[in-house]
């Protein structure tokens, strides 16, 4: 009987051990990494963003995007024909809301697009700004739920929770979070009835030292539709010119 | 030959019964009691869109249109404040709270909530650099300043001033859209749903009404339930009148057994098989009760008579069965393949019409014939003193020897002038009989049902909508600013039109974009020029927005766009009037349009339901009609039986459409279903009558005495059931629910018409005529 106890007691010390060493980090810690994230200075792609509907009919659109860090962005919509040339223009504040730009060649003017919203969709797809990451760290809370591999990459899967007065459409996200690059692979939007709304996945690439998105899919469920970003043609750190992030330059295709 | 032969095989039957009582008694009740657990089954269709036929056309583009923009069942709330205007923290606050609690709600289109507080409706608006898009109400106003500048944008908003918030500003609009209600109960539990949020949230200075399709079909539901408390007052009338008529216990009791077995043994049959019973169907038991009663009445006079001239009981219950048992299968037969030829009918409402009426008549039938003569052999005979009370001479003697002697006298112009005129009178009110169905119309003006729906209807752009489909043959179509003119020319139509609150479609948000990218001027409160722009607004928009926010009014794909036409009535005559003035509108100015429009959603479902049950009504009055002809003329071999049962039929059906045209009641789903019911009725009594005229025939005696012994016995029957039924159905005239009225008028109407018919009409043909289906038994026994 004593072996027994004796048997039980040193199971349960060795989880307790296993559990410290894996869990090393608090979910804060980790999920302040994630924020902090080395970027490219800057990065050029093509991107083709496929938005899917329940019938799994494919409209294709094609851009060009420019980006300054992670802070300033520029878009030149390609294709469809009745939007080519129109370009979008964004700057993303810490401290108030964002900055946005349009660029219509049909009106031939630029316009300044406002909203505080979150909720916003990002250029009519699925993702919301909020869904691409533009949250502020301090709006939420964390725990750790468990670690699991996805596509074979071990993860933190991790629960925020808004706090309360912030603005979002969820009440909760889980993120699996990759341990060896933290960066989310996977995230599961809840929605304020506390259902699956959402699921993201992404899949990263290697350009030179840093670790980029090449594929973005969100599955919206509960309207059965799916936006899909796939970058091509990626370049990190090419030394693009500050000065191009400016409404100016909206007018034409870089 | 025959007809002794199939009497013998009955009467060696009921002696077989009259020596088994408590087997048949205990056999009886062990099908009933099995019958009665299926009850439990029986689920009630309150989705009346689901009755309708598949493949009918509105249900095709209906379900496309709500497959293609989702939900269907529109709920309205309104918020209204006594004091001040709803620009109130506490009240904005209030609004918020139920808008949130109404969107997560199960079953609700996150999408389509449409709210002052709902994240979806955006305030566009121009500036000096571009344009902002921002939700209106993120946040309910803290400050003095807040509040004024929300109700300035919103006061000032084309799409939604007077949508959202009334113009007087007393009041706010909440537009919920469900996919469907299974998650909250169904439309029974829609509204106690929707009541646990807006309850809390009313003092004295808040109210708040509901309306829209669900809430209708709730407060239908609710009084039809109604008559769960009423059936009882009903059944008691008709007892004291049984117990008028026969003077005993036994003659109250025992055809109101029947009656209600044979309801019992219907409803378990339809839970059994999982038949949905309806709204329209929940008068069915009415019918049942009645036939079954009617039936019952027959053996019972039988009976007495017998036992009068036997003074055995158990012979007594032998010959009454024997004899009228007969008559009884063929006029239970002829009645319920009548019904259940029904069944062919597309519609669900009306094949479990047709199934429910059929076994409703078979059990009563089979009651009849088993566990009522089991019954009778045990119950103790009628004294004396019974004998003589029943014996008595009553009212309904007056009455049939009245008749007798009239129809002897062959002074017959009166009656038939009189017929005349009833029939002149009917076809004058049948021109005026209107098509016409409005829910609303049914309920009491002080009922909250109506409250709610006046005060929405004031307040709100409407508590139903109509939807117009524009459709056209490839992706983008949509953008073409051409097709954008033609919806805007039929929308600004729609807007016209009366009794029509608000139009909503993608016209009126290009319109305020083109205006916000042009500093709010209103010189560009138009529809952008080209495609191009057309698409870039809508890029842009989609930037600040979320990608469902147009879910509701136009496809992804731009091949598709809906007007939806908010309208402050649910009748079917406006429906139809909105459906032809829009028809004709496309006909006539866009008919070179690219677009294809079609109208349905909403409002026209139950235009399309009405069509469907008013129709099918008559078609089931023909259907049955030509059965009873048939199968009539086939027993008695002669269709001059046939012709003669129909006869008093058909008079009631004319007089009571010509009285309900005469007195503005409309023809619509639930009057249709009575002189559907009155058919089924009538066929029985003209069976009786005919068989005992032959049956006195047979016997010797005289045209004459035979006419005057059918209408002392199966005619004094005939005017007890009928009364009895008439007269227990007028205790729903004092219902407030004027579906229940109509019922305790029409009803009795139907049985009295029927009834004098068959008690007046077919005995002076039958003399003046003498058709060969009855002078046959005289040369038979000559």
């Amino acid at each position: 009987m004593k072996t027994m106890k004796r048997l039980a007691m040193g199971a349960i010390c060795t989880a307790l051990m296993c559990t410290s060493m894996t869990f090393g980090q608090t979910a804060d810690e980790i999920m302040k990494k994630v924020d902090t994230r080395v970027v490219p200075k800057d990065t050029k792609s093509m991107m083709k963003m496929n938005l899917i509907d329940s019938k799994n009919q494919v409209r294709q659109r094609d851009l060009k995007t420019y980006k300054l860090g992670d802070k300033k962005m520029m878009m030149w919509f390609l294709s469809p024909a009745d939007v080519k040339g129109s370009s979008f223009f964004k700057i993303e504040n810490d401290d108030k809301d964002d900055d946005m730009w349009i660029y219509l060649p049909a009106l031939g003017k630029v316009r300044r697009v406002a909203s505080s919203a979150t909720n916003g969709s990002f250029m009519g797809s699925d993702f919301t700004y909020e869904d691409m990451g533009d949250r502020n760290i301090k709006d939420y809370t964390y725990r750790l739920l468990k670690s699991e591999t996805v596509e074979g990459k071990a993860c933190w899967v991790i629960e925020s929770m808004p706090k309360t007065g912030v603005s979002t459409d969820y009440s909760k996200i889980i993120s699996w979070i990759w341990k060896d690059q933290y960066c989310e692979l996977k995230e599961e939007f809840y929605n304020k009835k506390g259902t699956l709304k959402k699921v993201k996945t992404a899949e990263m690439v290697k350009v030179k030292t840093y670790w980029v998105p090449k594929r973005f899919l969100m599955n919206d469920l509960s309207v059965n539709h799916k936006t899909e970003m796939l970058f091509d043609k990626i370049e990190v750190d090419t030394g693009l010119n500050p000065k191009i992030f400016d409404q100016n330059n909206m007018t034409k295709i870089y | 030959m025959k007809k002794n032969r199939s009497e013998c095989i009955i009467r060696s039957y009921v002696t077989w019964i009259t020596r088994h009582p408590y087997l048949v008694i205990v056999s009886a009740f062990v099908i009933t009691a099995v019958l009665a657990f299926f009850i439990k089954n029986l689920h009630m269709e309150m989705d009346t869109d689901r009755l309708l036929p598949q493949s009918h056309p509105t249900v095709v583009l209906g379900d496309r249109i709500k497959e293609t923009f989702n939900g269907k069942y529109i709920v309205v709330a309104n918020v209204e404040v006594k004091e001040g205007t709803i620009y109130n923290k506490a009240i904005l606050e209030k609004v918020k709270r139920i808008t949130e609690k109404f969107t997560q709600l199960p079953g609700v289109i996150e999408g389509n909530v449409l709210s002052i507080a709902s994240s979806n409706i955006k305030d566009i608006r121009g500036t000096a650099e571009g344009m902002e898009v921002n939700q209106y109400m993120e946040n309910v106003p803290s400050t003095d300043e807040e509040m004024a500048a929300l109700r300035d944008r919103m006061s000032h908003d084309p799409n939604y001033s007077g949508v959202l918030v009334s113009k007087d500003e007393k009041s706010a609009t909440i537009i919920l859209d469900f996919h469907n209600l299974d998650g909250i109960g169904g439309f029974m539990g829609a509204k106690d749903a929707l009541d646990k949020i807006i309850n809390p949230e009313k003092d004295a200075n808040t109210s708040i009404h509901l309306a829209g399709s669900p809430i209708s079909v709730y407060w239908l539901g609710h009084y039809a339930q109604n008559m769960k408390r009423v059936f009882p007052i009903a059944l008691l009338v008709i007892a004291l009148l049984l117990f008028f008529a026969f003077r005993t216990g036994q003659g109250m009791l025992i055809p109101l057994v029947t009656a209600l077995l044979s309801v019992i043994w219907a409803l378990g049959f339809l839970g059994l098989t999982h038949t949905p019973l309806d709204i329209f169907n929940i008068m069915t038991p009415i019918l049942i009760l009645a036939i079954a009663a009617g039936h019952s009445v027959q053996i019972l006079k039988r009976y007495y008579e017998e036992y009068g001239r036997l003074k055995d009981n158990k012979a007594a219950v032998i010959e009454s069965t024997t004899k009228i048992g007969m008559v009884m299968l063929v006029a239970g037969f002829v009645a319920a393949a009548g019904f259940f030829s029904l069944i062919t009918f597309r519609n669900l409402s009306m094949k479990a019409f047709g199934v429910f009426t059929a076994v409703g008549i078979v059990s009563a039938l089979i009651i009849e014939m088993t566990f009522i003569p089991a019954l009778r052999t045990l119950l103790s005979p009628p004294d004396e003193k019974h004998m003589n009370r029943e014996q008595a001479h009553s009212i309904f003697d007056t009455v049939v020897e009245k008749i007798s002697n009239l129809i002897i006298s062959r002074k017959w112009t009166g009656l038939i002038i009189g017929t005349l005129i009833v029939l002149c009178l009917a076809f004058f009110g049948l021109i005026r009989l209107k098509t016409e169905n409005s829910p609303s119309s049914y309920f009491h003006e002080n009922s909250e049902f109506r409250t709610d729906l006046k005060a929405i209807n004031t307040n709100a752009p409407g508590a139903y909508i109509v939807q117009v489909l524009a459709e056209g043959n490839e992706q983008d179509i949509i953008k073409d600013p051409q097709s954008l003119r033609d919806m805007q020319k039929l929308q600004e139509y729609a807007a016209s039109l009366p009794d029509v609150g608000k139009t909503m479609s993608i016209v009126d948000i290009m319109k305020t974009i083109n205006k916000a990218m042009h500093s709010d001027s209103s010189e560009y409160n138009v529809l952008p020029a080209s495609k191009d722009l057309v698409a870039q607004y809508l890029l842009m928009y989609s930037m600040s927005s979320s990608p469902s926010d147009f879910d509701r009014i136009v496809t992804p794909d731009y091949d598709k766009a809906v007007i939806t036409i908010y309208t402050k009535y649910d009748s079917y005559d406006y429906a139809k009037k909105i459906e032809s003035k829009l028809n004709d509108y496309v006909k006539e100015n866009l008919k070179e349009s690219h677009l294809k429009f079609q109208v349905g959603g909403g409002i026209m479902y139950a235009a399309a339901l009405t069509d469907i049950i008013v129709h099918g009504k008559i078609k089931n009055i023909l259907q049955i009609s030509a059965i009873i002809f048939l199968v009539v003329s086939l027993v008695f071999l002669s269709f001059y039986a046939g012709l003669l049962t129909l006869l008093p039929l058909i008079i009631s059906v004319l007089v009571n459409m010509g009285f309900m045209g005469l007195t503005g009641i409309w023809l619509s789903v639930a009057t249709a279903t009575i002189s559907a019911m009155a058919i089924g009725l009538g066929a029985d009594y003209g069976i009786y009558f005919m068989y005992r005229f032959r049956e006195q025939m047979s016997k010797g005696k005289s045209w004459e005495d035979a006419m005057t012994e059918t209408e002392k016995h199966s005619g004094k029957a005939i005017l007890f059931v009928a009364s009895a039924v008439a007269l227990g159905y007028m205790c729903l005239m004092l219902s407030g629910f004027k579906l229940h009225i109509y019922l305790g008028i029409l009803v009795p109407l139907a049985m009295i018409i029927c009834s004098l018919g068959t008690l007046t009409l077919i005995p002076m043909i039958i003399m003046w005529l003498k058709p060969r289906f009855i002078s046959h038994y005289e040369k038979q026994t000559k």
